[in-house]
């Protein structure tokens, strides 16, 4: 700038200065990543700053008051109904991921180990039910788990229960096992791509040093499996927290979710403040959740040694 | 190196460690391993030299307990190792890939087969102290797998297979993903281990140099067959057949007719007399065929060379073979 005011001589120096500076690789780099970075930046932050901004604002009737203010915090943390609604939320996913990984790694194992050729054949076929949408998939649950739904006719037919039970419906396990169906193959497939990771010869070389199958496995494939027990722990985990559908048709009263509370905050309710302060401590606590859960897999990791 | 604790290191014996009898291992139609015999001794360094797909990691394999004989029987110390899974036998195996553990540090991959054993604490660190000591690599205990070079990593798989103290030590192509110098040196510490610690190694490599130089007996297999056995020596200078004598290094082949001979003068010439006294090759530092060995016996042979003739002499000298003894076509 200076230069450019002192006249022309030094008026090139500045130009070759601006075209180096654009020549150089950070520059390039920004410039080339840009509009990926506009994108995600419209699409991703934005949102996400519109919520925040919300959260300390105050609905007054149809309109919305600007003025800072932390009483939709105050209300989120202290309300009974919201504490119990996330706790709930929180239990949930937590359930949900743990038996989703569980149910999911035998068969990610099974694919991988014992596949052979046809391993794409099996991922290809783990994707079916997928094909349909969410919503059939959560109904048909209802038809099985329902009064006079599969289940309950079939423990009638077996004589097993003398009436059709009650508790099989609307209420937090039913959730929990649509929910684990519905993520089943969101956690097979990082499992696999991390049990696939294991070379063959590490099993070999913990087969020839004494290991029988089982502890083999314990002590190696299962321990190298760990980063595809993580993203799928979180893949599952981060989602079903602020699932919202779910728990409106299977779940009954007491299987109402904070997502639920947050729908109705945005909808009926018509408080987005109070909403988006309920969007925002939910996503914190999920946020150290899913903290959490990873220090705890890496433990158990250490632990396998 | 170091001396091993063990007191009663089984020398070299005459008592079979090994004994594979007609193992044939066959992929549907294709036999990885055709009707092979063979005899291991206590305390030898044996190799399995071939080129690639000779079947002989198939048998290695087939030892370690990761592969099972279609037919035929492998025993290890007397015992059969038929139904027998590799964690129950006695040998211990060096991979090709070396198989670290990565999520383990150095001390862990070597202590890994003693935790099943349930020793004292003292007496399991005592064990994998002596091991790291036996292929020097004190001081690196505490490293990740991840954070060695190759040459380090291989030290690793060997100490982590010979604290087991195993009857058998096998070892798939271990120096073969090394520089050629590092691999030299190797060969030497190998051998070296191996006559410090007295235990059967078998070995699995396709480098003859590599065979040559370490082993007591050497196994030659081509297409799953057991060529020869016999020691570094007598398979260098006396090839059962030309593919042999071949695949061991430079040679050259002669269709002639042994025209005068004793009997040490054919064979310090590296040609085999056979019946019909027609010779069959002679290695390039041998002087020819109607030279004299330093013995004094000697040998005198028409005929004609296959191809170019190597010479393993510098700088002239006596040709080869004598131009006024081939036959002129």
């Amino acid at each position: 700038m200076t230069a450019t005011a002192e006249g022309s001589p030094t008026f090139g120096m500045t130009r070759a200065r601006r075209n180096a500076l654009l020549q150089s690789e950070p520059v390039q780099g920004l410039a080339l990543i840009s509009p990926t970075f506009l994108y995600a930046l419209v699409l991703l932050v934005l949102p996400i700053l519109v919520v925040v901004a919300h959260s300390f604002w105050t609905q007054n009737y149809l309109t919305i008051d600007r003025t800072f203010t932390l009483e939709n915090y105050r209300v989120a943390l202290t309300e009974p109904i919201y504490r119990d609604l996330l706790w709930r939320s929180l239990y949930i996913s937590l359930m949900v991921s743990f038996f989703t990984v569980v149910l999911a790694y035998p068969i990610a194992y099974f694919i991988s180990f014992h596949g052979g050729r046809h391993k794409s054949l099996w991922l290809f076929l783990i994707t079916i039910p997928f094909w349909t949408s969410y919503l059939l998939r959560v109904m048909s649950w209802k038809v099985i788990l329902g009064y006079n739904g599969v289940l309950n006719s079939g423990l009638l037919g077996l004589g097993i229960i003398n009436e059709p039970s009650t508790a099989l419906l609307y209420n937090s396990s039913a959730v929990i096992i649509t929910l684990t169906h519905a993520w089943a193959a969101f956690a097979i497939l990082p499992i696999f791509v991390s049990l696939e990771k294991i070379d063959r010869t590490l099993v070999e070389a913990a087969k020839d040093l004494g290991d029988g199958p089982i502890r083999s496995f314990l002590r190696v494939t299962l321990p190298l499996s760990a980063p595809g027990i993580i993203s799928a722990a979180l893949i599952v985990m981060i989602p079903t927290v602020g699932d919202y559908v779910t728990p409106k048709l299977v779940g009954g009263k007491d299987g109402v979710m904070i997502a639920n509370a947050i729908q109705a905050q945005f909808g009926k309710a018509s408080n987005w403040p109070l909403g988006a302060a309920l969007s925002v401590t939910t996503m914190l606590i999920v946020t150290l959740m899913a903290g959490a859960t990873v220090l705890v897999i890496r433990a158990a990791q250490r632990l396998a040694r | 190196m170091p001396k091993p604790p063990q007191a009663e290191r089984p020398r070299q014996t005459e008592r079979p460690m090994i004994e594979i009898r007609n193992v044939t291992r066959s992929y549907g139609s294709f036999k990885a391993l055709d009707d092979a015999s063979l005899t291991i001794k206590e305390g030898e360094f044996f190799s399995l030299l071939g080129p690639s797909g000779c079947g002989k990691t198939t048998l290695l394999r087939m030892i370690a307990g990761f592969d099972n004989p279609t037919s035929g029987l492998i025993s290890v110390d007397g015992q059969s190792m038929e139904g027998i899974p590799a964690n129950r036998r006695p040998t211990n195996m060096v991979f090709q890939s070396y198989a670290i553990f990565p999520h383990l540090n150095v001390e862990q991959n070597v202590a890994y087969g003693l935790k099943r054993l349930r020793l004292e604490r003292s007496e399991e660190k005592r064990r994998v102290e002596e091991a790291l000591v036996q292929v020097s690599l004190t001081g690196l205990g505490k490293r990740l797998a991840t954070e060695l070079s190759g040459g380090q990593r291989q030290r690793v798989a060997l100490a982590r297979a010979l604290v087991m103290r195993p009857k058998v030590l096998l070892l798939d192509e271990p120096l073969s993903a090394l520089d050629k110098k590092l691999r030299e040196q190797m060969q030497v510490e190998l051998r070296r281990l191996q006559q410090a610690v007295g235990i059967t190694f078998v070995l699995v490599t396709h480098d003859q140099y590599e065979a040559l130089a370490m082993s007591d007996r050497i196994a030659v297999m081509f297409g799953g067959r057991i060529a020869q056995v016999a020691s570094p020596k007598e398979i260098y200078q006396r090839p059962v057949n030309r593919q042999v004598a071949d695949f061991l290094g430079g040679m050259n082949f002669v269709k002639a007719e042994i025209v005068e001979e004793d009997g040490a003068g054919c064979r310090h010439a590296g040609l085999r007399p056979r019946q019909d006294r027609q010779a069959e090759g002679f290695r390039p530092q041998w002087r020819g065929c109607d030279a004299r060995h330093p013995s004094g016996a000697s040998a005198r042979v028409v005929g004609q060379c296959d191809g170019e003739i190597r010479s393993g002499r510098q700088g002239g000298g006596a040709p080869l073979l004598r131009r006024d003894h081939s036959s002129d076509r």
